[in-house]
């Protein structure tokens, strides 16, 4: 796929794109700090321990207020490090209504014939900590009916 | 190498109240019942009761926080209080969700074109040398 794929199931959105090189290539590119701070230039700071348990942050100066804070931070902790193929993290974000609030990005790299398949899964976006635990029993459906439902009647 | 600069999109932004009060009544599973079972049409608050294995009191505090997030409406047709689904507050849930989307969807578009460039350079540099060693 030329363009990425992006589908969001209930609180989780997953997005999809091939990428013309190799696996270990792709991996470095989003596991690297150095390479990440190439690939966006304006990021104030980009740090990340390649380990499980380390710790990642990053930091962009907002060119004016962006919900309150002139500076972004989003921060959170390594959960998964399985080079080439995985790399797991939570994600927090300073302004949100609730800065404490984790979601969970993984990353996961698969080799083809034309290079390598990356798919990145972002959960947890909607969920309030305490709505955490209800999790497993969860939102299956719901969202996307309900959704369904007043698209159709609406 | 054209495509070199990343746009970095912010992507979440904090909950409007509303929207807030959204998450958190669908965040438990009765909630969420009550809200499928009103798929089927407005229901008098004695037939949702009796749907659910809990006690009146435990159904009229999920039909209250669910009134409060605005997901149903409540109105009187005689003695009844009857029940109706309102889905318009998940529009805003799934607007919440669509920065997301979007932040990704640049995110990775600006990831491909990164490392396709580099790598194409990468490797016309390494077959150069090796070039210039066969010679």
């Amino acid at each position: 796929m030329t363009n990425p794929v992006i589908t969001s199931l209930h609180d989780t959105i997953v997005s999809e794109i091939d990428i013309a090189a190799p696996i270990e290539r792709v991996f470095r590119s989003i596991s690297d700090a150095k390479e990440i701070l190439r690939r966006s230039p304006h990021l104030a700071a980009y740090e990340l321990e390649p380990r499980v348990g380390g710790k990642w942050r990053l930091e962009l100066a907002m060119p004016q207020l962006h919900h309150g804070v002139s500076t972004i931070h989003h921060a959170g902790e390594i959960l998964e490090f399985d080079p080439p193929h995985l790399l797991a993290y939570t994600w927090t974000a300073n302004f949100h209504k609730n800065p404490a609030h984790v979601s969970v990005v993984r990353w996961e790299l698969t080799a083809t014939d034309a290079g390598t398949h990356v798919k990145v899964t972002h959960s947890g976006l909607a969920a309030e900590p305490d709505a955490a635990k209800d999790y497993a029993g969860g939102w299956p459906g719901v969202l996307a009916d309900l959704k369904k439902h007043f698209e159709v009647s609406g | 190498m054209r495509n070199r600069s990343v746009t970095y999109v912010p992507a979440p932004v904090s909950l409007a109240k509303t929207t807030e009060a959204a998450f958190q009544a669908l965040a438990d599973p009765t909630r969420r019942a009550v809200l499928d079972l009103l798929r089927r049409g407005s229901q008098p608050a004695g037939v949702i009761a009796s749907a659910f294995p809990v006690s009146r009191p435990a159904i009229s505090k999920h039909l209250r926080l669910l009134r409060r997030a605005h997901l149903v409406r409540e109105h009187r047709a005689g003695r009844n209080r009857v029940y109706e689904l309102n889905p318009e507050p998940l529009r805003a849930v799934d607007s919440w969700i669509a920065q997301y989307r979007a932040f990704w969807a640049s995110n990775l578009a600006s990831l491909k074109a990164f490392v396709e460039a580099e790598h194409a350079r990468e490797t016309a540099q390494s077959e150069s040398k090796s070039r210039r060693k066969n010679l």
